[in-house]
């Protein structure tokens, strides 16, 4: 079943990242086995010497997925909005992942700078996909500048702790019904994602879990099962949770009893 | 001669260097890069007009992995 998100239909709900695997190989394969239609990458300072941008995109462009380039690193707004513009240029795209860190120990967005990064790429024709904290407010103010997809953390990046907290995840798809919302980070599990996916959540965007794992191009595939699990069961309606225990064999017809 | 920077590294170009030139000198060849001077973004059709000045910090920037 396809999906809308930026203005493109998508079938994967899994959006992966083009960091830290073993070999460009390795990560050819990867993306392959998630099934993942859009990749996210950087952009970083470059040498005449060296052309290591230029193989890597050769590389990227081969997979012929959609390109997310993202503002990481940044930690001010002017800095995220010179990255976007620059990306948009490289790739030919409007899409921008934003990245304004507000604290080098946990990587945490600073929400003041996201907002005012996101409004401004907003005003340019950016389709912004910020990478933000699972804070209401700050979901609600991005929002009202304009923003039709969050991205919310999971936990830190690069942590693989899971989902912090589902309350505050729960909360924001149960306020924010009509904007896609795609936890980002943090993720280290399959179960993980499928956890997102069960709150019901638009989609996942991954890349530590998958790039990190021993075996990277078997995890990007157990994710996708895990991604589609997870939509399949929100899709469903989940059964109610109840405190006391509730027979699934009929009771009457039950023999031997007095 | 000015004194400006290159990717925080410190370089040397004739007064009066449009930013094209300045590339060219530097021997970037590949297309896929995108330039800031001062951080502002400077779009490709404009490095032609974009005169460089004393003390420009100018970064050029290219694709790489990321999450």
């Amino acid at each position: 079943m396809t999906w809308e998100i930026g203005g493109k239909t998508l079938t994967s709900r899994l959006l992966i990242g083009s960091a830290l695997y073993p070999s460009p190989e390795i990560m050819c394969k990867a993306i392959k086995a998630s099934g993942s239609e859009v990749v996210t990458v950087s952009l970083r300072r470059q040498n005449p010497s060296e052309n290591s941008g230029g193989q890597f995109w050769d590389i990227i462009k081969n997979t012929g997925l959609h390109i997310l380039p993202n503002t990481a690193g940044c930690h001010s707004a002017k800095e995220a909005i010179a990255i976007a513009q620059m990306g948009r240029e490289i790739f030919a795209t409007n899409w921008v992942k934003l990245e304004v860190i507000g604290d080098d120990y946990n990587l945490q967005p600073d929400p003041f700078g996201t907002l005012e990064a996101a409004k401004e790429l907003i005003d340019q024709g950016f389709e912004v996909f910020p990478y933000c904290t699972d804070d209401l407010v700050l979901c609600q103010k991005l929002v009202n500048v304009g923003c039709t997809i969050l991205m919310p953390w999971g936990a830190p990046i690069g942590t693989g702790q899971g989902l912090l907290n589902p309350f505050a995840l729960k909360t924001l798809r149960a306020r924010l019904p009509h904007i896609k919302l795609l936890v980002d980070a943090g993720m280290g599990l399959p179960s993980h994602a499928c956890q997102a996916m069960e709150l019901g959540f638009d989609g996942v965007l991954l890349n530590s879990a998958i790039a990190l794992a021993n075996k990277p191009v078997a995890m990007a595939g157990a994710f996708a099962h895990a991604v589609d699990a997870g939509y399949g069961a929100y899709q469903s309606g989940t059964m109610p949770q109840r405190e006391a225990a509730s027979p699934s064999s009929p009771i009457v017809g039950q023999p031997f009893w007095h | 001669m000015i004194a400006l920077f290159l990717n925080g590294q410190p370089k040397k170009v004739a007064i009066g260097s449009s930013l094209a030139q300045a590339i060219a000198v530097w021997e970037y060849t590949e297309s896929n890069f995108a330039v800031a001077v001062n951080q502002q973004f400077v779009p490709r059709s404009h490095y032609h007009k974009t005169v460089l000045n004393d003390g420009d910090h100018i970064d050029v920037i290219a694709p790489m992995q990321g999450g």
